[in-house]
């Protein structure tokens, strides 16, 4: 008589827990949609974009053509003008691209290389587009420039132009140094709390810094410009007007930098001396402003620096060998420069000319690093001829043959980023998301089976652009797929997706599809978002720890391999749960508003084998985890142990590593000693993509340990909303518990009263 | 023998491995946690060479239990109980590769010594020396000013020492006793005419006072300060302050040894870094570092040395030594570590150094990860092999009984 009284108590406890839950998953819910829109609201910038400018002329594909693959030197490679462009308006402006309106009326959408041509040839109009990305305007207001219309609260992000901010120049400038002075102390001191910097700190620190970049930037070509656009003394501003570098240049004795300093200090001796020392403070002026951007090969081949506009002055004057090749360069750029002028009102033979100008100055740098891998070359064959052993003769055989031409890849590189591929891909697992999603409406019809296939092929298709970026991106570098966080991102994606896709080839279940789409867009996003937070070049070359394609290869793409997969078996487990729990929403309804009696969890044969089916996949996922993340690990220890001495150290990222193993392991125990069922391997798993999330981005937010080059900044916030919403998905796990208890006891007490 | 079979049970159940993993998931977590806060050294010590250890006030087991307590549960659970099936070979393998990677880790922990040998070009060194550990030497030094014979106050004395207390040693070949009276773990000595000595508790001994200052959280940063009283069997006793070295290492400089005359003999008093002999020299010929252009990020470290074989010889072998390239001879492993320098200037002369390991299970990982992955992959082969057919007859299952049921229903 004892079992329907209990059989009603636990009814009544698991409808209770299953009504709980259901708030607190709303409630999760509810917050995490605050949280997004009010970090969107935040992030969203004043919708107005107008500037002073009156009207806008875009640069001629022709010269953009020619000008994208320009080499510079920066991050310690030689790179494509583009790329230097992309990541230095992402630095200042928060995103690739540059958008306004003229007074005119008209809206403009300027792309990185646009923006540098503009930079570099038109600075007082580049000085007027909104390019300074300012996340608090607190940050410029408490220097004195005022918020832009609509956009009077403070706490909001906003773009401000070079002009607009030039109220508040000097203030900037001390209090920029003011802010790296205090963050030194922070990292002298081990990060004592007092040093640490505010937000608001942060952001000025960082406007700093790009407006001084963007100074250096506009200053490049300065010599070449006949004073143009220059705020000068009036007698300077004359002589600027007519500056003849090169005259000046060889005027002189040789002159060293120092030499050259203390001579435009030193009062002048006499009126004539007095021109002569204006023109080489003007002299000194040009040279300094010009020393940032490095796009001309050095002249001595040996030498791994290439140098600036300002770097060929400086030269040139202290060295009389040096003359002819800074003579050289310094005519190349002035006719550059003067052929600028005349293209936006010659006309289309006046186009072709700059384009032409700026293709010999292209070839020039493609000829000049060919040329010094050349030279490097024969001198390393000269020393090889006179090496006095083997020992000597094989170290220089092995630098004969790291030789590479510098900016080899620099087309590849334009086309990698012109053409979009992980954007693409993005775009793909998008589609095919939605796609799919269209097929849950007229389930196993004809139409769904269609649908499926179009489904398949549109995921496949991003998978295919994520492996080609990924691919070209390893060409160019010469690198195995991952070399730093960046990478590691896109390489994730592209292997939880393809696990889902042989998941659905394995089940056939629809499950790998949504798997992938999911998979594939979340981690595409992430990928941009990434990109756009760091804002540095992610092809910059690796530091010397990391300068061995071996380990990179294997340690480093097993064990993402691994966190791919632990990643996927933490959504297969979310999924199993939802699925579960979600399932008998309507039937709870009804019970609640009736008050009828019944089961909650009543499952068909269907369903049950179904949710059978994802626990096993979630099972052979983190199978396939324990087996990459434990082979990785372990490479990893050996690769410590060649290049620290050491194979464990309990640094941060090891333990990480080490987190995932023994976690996959307590999977795997708990079900072969049946202590964890179907309900607790998911929950599990889930609990296994908390782990992974932890030692991917976590450690290398702690600061701490070895793996300093993988360390990031600001990713708490996100890593707790994902934690927190991970708890409440688990939560849902309790009440399928709680009716498993119950039909272990129901079937134990029907057993009693057969007996 | 009930009891032994239980205990047998308990040891090899899958219930005491999936505790043992869960806890070590744990102390591994707080254990990174912490090591923001302690350092890592600290951070070690406390979570992962403990037996029991706490975080935040609660109680946990140490590493070296549960790493102990799964080393049991691998042998009896995974070795010994174990089904001897064929299909159990790829499991039973891999618990043994596993097994053979936590006695690896064991022999490093207990036999492993690990120290430094840094060097400028040109010179030699045959002594590699300890990151953390430090030792008051006794010199007998001779008439032309050298050392002839040592005696130490070992590491293991000045590690139960603390600023408040006094430690007295004594010893039948010295006619003097020495007194430590406070041992700072880190401190700064400074002239009593400084600012930051103006408040200064303690003794000026000589115008300087010991400042006592936070232990760094890498403790091989750490430079300990003493108080001394030399008493000799007959006469006066002398104070003195010793200190580890009054600024960054640099292996140029000689340690400022204290020296003084006791019994008509001379004697030298030095708190300097443990050191010990290794198998052979190292003679620094050129060190290369290279950054890339136009940065600050290091491209390549390379040390071109002479592996002497002994600290006169002429003639060695030339290796080069670079990251990820070590030097493995003797039974030693020579790593480059880092460089530093003591000068200003566009090109000053860096030192070069080595991290020297003498460890006896330095390639066992290897060879335990080679083990454990071909068990691993056999295993996870076979199961994917299961799974597939698995998954083949559920379609088939599926689709037949589709095909009854649009059978049913158009008859």
């Amino acid at each position: 008589m004892s079992a329907p009284s209990t059989r009603d108590e636990g009814s009544k406890l698991l409808l209770v827990t299953y009504v709980v839950v259901c708030v607190c998953l709303i409630i999760g819910l509810v917050a995490a949609m605050k949280s997004a829109m009010f970090l969107a609201r935040n992030a969203r910038n004043a919708k107005s974009i107008e500037t002073s400018i009156a009207s806008y002329e875009k640069w001629p594909e022709s010269v953009r053509e020619e000008f994208r693959p320009m080499l510079v030197q920066n991050g310690g490679r030689v790179k494509p003008a583009y790329t230097f462009a992309r990541f230095t308006l992402l630095q200042m402006n928060n995103s690739s691209a540059v958008k306004f309106e003229t007074r005119d009326g008209e809206k403009y959408r300027l792309s990185p290389d646009e923006w540098l041509l503009d930079v570099l040839f038109r600075g007082e109009l580049a000085k007027d587009l909104p390019i300074f990305n300012v996340d608090d305007t607190e940050a410029v207001s408490g220097l004195g420039v005022l918020p832009k219309e609509g956009n009077k609260e403070h706490h909001k992000r906003d773009r401000y132009s070079y002009n607009q901010l030039l109220v508040a120049r000097g203030k900037l400038a001390e209090e920029g140094r003011r802010i790296s002075e205090k963050d030194a102390n922070y990292q002298k001191s081990e990060k004592d709390p007092q040093y640490e910097l505010t937000r608001i700190e942060g952001i000025t620190k960082r406007l700093s810094q790009n407006v001084s970049m963007f100074e250096y930037l506009v200053g490049q070509f300065n010599v070449a410009r006949n004073g143009e656009s220059l705020k000068l003394r009036e007698d300077l501003q004359v002589l600027a007007e007519n500056f003849d570098a090169i005259g000046l240049m060889e005027r002189v004795p040789q002159l060293t930098e120092s030499q050259l300093m203390q001579f435009v200090q030193e009062p002048a001796p006499s009126p004539d001396e007095q021109t002569l020392q204006s023109a080489f403070q003007l002299y000194w002026f040009f040279a300094n402003a010009g020393r940032y951007f490095q796009i001309l090969p050095p002249k001595d081949p040996m030498v791994d620096e290439w140098v600036s506009v300002g770097d060929v002055l400086f030269q040139g004057l202290a060295s009389r060998d040096s003359r002819p090749w800074a003579k050289g360069h310094l005519e190349l750029l002035t006719t550059l420069v003067r052929s600028e002028k005349a293209l936006w009102t010659g006309g289309d033979a006046a186009q072709a000319t700059f384009a032409n100008q700026l293709g010999a100055f292209v070839g020039m740098q493609y000829v000049a690093a060919s040329e010094r891998k050349q030279a490097r070359h024969e001198a390393l064959s000269a020393e090889l001829a006179v090496a006095e052993n083997d020992f000597e003769r094989e170290r220089l055989e092995t630098r004969q043959g790291n030789l590479k031409v510098e900016g080899a890849k620099a087309a590849r590189e334009v086309g990698l980023y012109m053409g979009g591929a992980f954007a693409k891909s993005l775009v793909c697992f998008v589609f095919g998301f939605l796609v799919l999603a269209l097929s849950w409406l007229v389930p196993g019809s004809k139409f769904a089976r269609g649908i499926t296939v179009a489904t398949v092929l549109l995921l496949g298709l991003g998978l295919v652009f994520n492996v080609y970026g990924i691919t070209i991106r390893s060409v160019i570098r010469s690198r195995p797929p991952i070399t730093n966080l960046y990478d590691t991102i896109i390489f994730i994606t592209g292997i939880a997706v393809f696990l889902a896709l042989m998941i659905e080839f394995f089940t056939r279940r629809g499950i790998g599809l949504l798997l992938a789409a999911i998979c594939g867009a979340g981690g595409m996003f992430l990928s941009i978002r990434y990109e756009v937070k760091e804002a540095v070049d992610t092809m910059d070359p690796l530091q010397a720890v990391l300068d061995t394609n071996l380990w990179l290869a294997t340690h480093v793409t097993t064990i993402n391999i691994g966190y791919a997969a632990g990643m996927l078996a933490a959504f297969l487990g979310v999924y199993y749960l939802l699925y579960r729990f979600l399932r008998p929403l309507k039937r709870v309804f009804r019970q609640l508003r009736t008050g009828e009696q019944g089961e909650i969890f009543h499952e068909d044969k269907e369903s049950r084998d179904y949710a059978k089916t994802l626990v096993k996949m979630a099972y052979g996922i983190v199978c396939f985890c324990l087996f990459f993340s434990l082979i990785g690990t372990v490479l990893g220890g050996i690769w410590a142990n060649y290049s620290w001495g050491r194979f464990w150290g309990w640094d941060p990222k090891e333990n990480g590593a080490l987190m995932i193993c023994l976690w996959t392991l307590v999977i795997l125990h708990m079900r072969l000693g049946g202590y964890a069922k179907d309900v607790g391997i998911a929950v599990l798993s889930v609990v296994l993509g908390v782990i992974v999330t932890f030692s991917w981005w976590g450690v290398n937010n702690l600061g701490v340990g070895l793996h300093s080059y993988g360390f990031t900044e600001g990713v708490w916030p996100a890593l707790y909303v994902s934690w927190a919403e991970a708890g409440l998905i688990m939560s849902c796990g309790l009440p399928l518990w709680l009716h498993g208890q119950l039909q272990k006891r129901r079937k134990a007490a029907s057993k009693l009263a057969q007996a | 023998m009930r009891f032994l079979y239980k205990l047998y049970k308990i040891l090899s159940s899958y219930w005491l491995a999936a505790v043992t993993l869960f806890f070590m998931t744990v102390v591994t977590l707080v254990g990174t946690l912490d090591q923001v806060d302690l350092g890592l050294w600290e951070a070690k010590q406390r979570y992962f060479h403990s037996f029991f250890t706490s975080y935040k006030g609660i109680p946990l087991p140490g590493g070296l239990l549960l790493m102990m307590l799964l080393f049991v549960n691998m042998v009896f659970g995974g070795m010994v109980h174990v089904r001897k099936k064929w299909r159990g070979l790829p499991l039973l393998i891999s618990h043994f590769g596993m097994l053979f990677l936590l006695v690896s880790g064991f022999v490093t922990w207990t036999q492993t010594r690990d120290g430094f040998v840094a060097v400028y070009a040109g010179q030699v060194s045959d002594r590699a020396q300890s990151y953390r550990d430090w030792q008051i030497e006794i010199l007998e030094v001779n008439e032309e000013g050298q050392a002839t014979k040592a005696h130490t106050i070992p590491t293991e004395v000045l590690a139960k020492l603390g600023p408040t207390d006094s430690r007295k040693c004594m010893s039948d070949a010295l006619p003097f006793s020495l007194t430590i009276d406070r041992w700072f773990e880190n401190a700064a000595v400074l002239p009593t005419s400084a600012p930051l000595a103006a408040d200064l508790p303690g003794k000026v001994i000589d115008g300087f006072k010991v400042k006592a200052e936070k232990g760094a959280k890498e403790r091989s940063r750490n430079f300990p300060a003493c108080y001394l009283t030399i008493r000799p069997e007959s006469g006066e006793a002398s104070e003195v302050i010793l200190w580890g070295l009054s600024a960054k290492y640099d292996p140029r400089s000689s340690t400022s040894a204290y020296t003084f005359e006791v019994a008509g003999r001379q004697w030298a008093l030095q708190l300097v870094k443990k050191s010990w002999p290794i198998a052979f020299a190292i003679r620094l010929d050129r060190f290369l570092y290279e950054k890339h252009p136009g940065t600050m990020t290091p491209k390549n470290f390379e040390s071109r040395i002479t592996r002497l074989d002994s600290l006169d010889a002429a003639e060695g072998k030339r290796v080069a030594i670079q990251m990820n390239k070590p030097m493995r001879h003797d039974g030693f492993v020579v790593f480059q570590e880092s460089y530093g320098t003591r000068e200003k200037g566009p090109e000053p002369e860096y030192y070069s150094q080595f991290a020297v390991s003498d460890n006896p299970a330095d390639q066992w990982p290897l060879y335990a990860l080679i083990v454990t992955g071909v068990g691993l992959t056999l295993h996870f082969i076979m199961k994917l092999v299961g799974f597939k057919g698995a998954a083949e007859r559920n379609r088939r299952q599926r689709r037949e009984a589709s095909a009854n049921l649009d059978s049913a229903s158009t008859s």
